[in-house]
């Protein structure tokens, strides 16, 4: 092996096998950038990363739909409240005109 | 485009440096046809073994002004621009890393150019290059 490889040199000297192994390492290169440029073209900067969503954002959801929750069953009492009120306040209005009729 | 210096700046956004690659390769031509090899172009003695100083002259001309015609175009041929700039990249980062080669692989006595990591870096910057033309293009379209 190491024969061949000093005649190979002894033939064309290092300098153009330097020279191709270069030129193939920046081949690869255009390739790869080219490949992951295409591959890259598609996706947008603003799109939220999936992974994000896991943890922390993911808590944040649930916070956000437990206080909505809190906040129809607040709704619901305070509906009530006032339905109680209203007919707290006929009852009064009753009470005050049979005591005017007397 | 206005021929301002902010007008230049907006048309061209971030592919400043494509465009001065291509600049310096459409001057680098002119100056080998103006000073014909075999002149002491110790970056080119790798490529001239293989093709005339002629050739390498025109090559250099060519793929210039093809990039500049690209850039010009600014995002008007979507379909065609990222491509004719990813070929120019491409062959400026063949180009120059064989220039980058030819400086490099001397004796250290002879190594008097200074150009071995400009020819460096603009390998580099030529390969992102075509990763920005392919990425780009349907992203920011006139600015891709």
């Amino acid at each position: 092996m190491d024969g061949l490889a000093k005649e190979a040199f002894s033939f064309t000297g290092p300098f153009p096998i330097l020279q191709v192994a270069v030129l193939l390492i920046v081949m690869y290169g255009i390739y790869a950038t080219a490949t992951r440029g295409q591959r890259d073209s598609g996706a947008r900067p603003d799109t939220v990363p999936q992974w994000l969503l896991i943890a922390p954002a993911h808590d944040l959801i649930d916070d956000v739909a437990e206080m909505a929750e809190h906040m129809r069953r607040q709704t619901a009492i305070l509906e009530k409240i006032e339905a109680s009120l209203m007919a707290c306040k006929v009852a009064l209005e009753l009470i005050r005109d049979e005591s005017r009729l007397r | 485009m206005t021929c301002s210096l902010r007008g230049i700046v907006h048309h061209f956004n971030n592919r400043i440096s494509e465009a001065a690659a291509a600049w310096i390769m459409v001057g680098l031509g002119i100056q080998i046809i103006a000073a014909p090899v075999p002149s002491d172009y110790r970056a080119l003695n790798g490529l001239i073994q293989y093709v005339s100083g002629d050739f390498i002259a025109w090559f250099f001309i060519t793929v210039g002004f093809v990039r500049i015609t690209a850039l010009a175009a600014n995002g008007h041929w979507p379909t065609y621009g990222p491509w004719l700039r990813s070929i120019g990249s491409g062959a400026g980062a063949l180009i120059w890393s064989q220039m980058f080669l030819s400086l490099i692989a001397v004796s250290p006595d002879d190594l008097t150019s200074l150009g071995a990591p400009v020819y460096f870096v603009m390998t580099w910057v030529e390969l992102i290059s075509i990763y920005r033309a392919f990425a780009m293009r349907d992203r920011h379209g006139r600015f891709g």
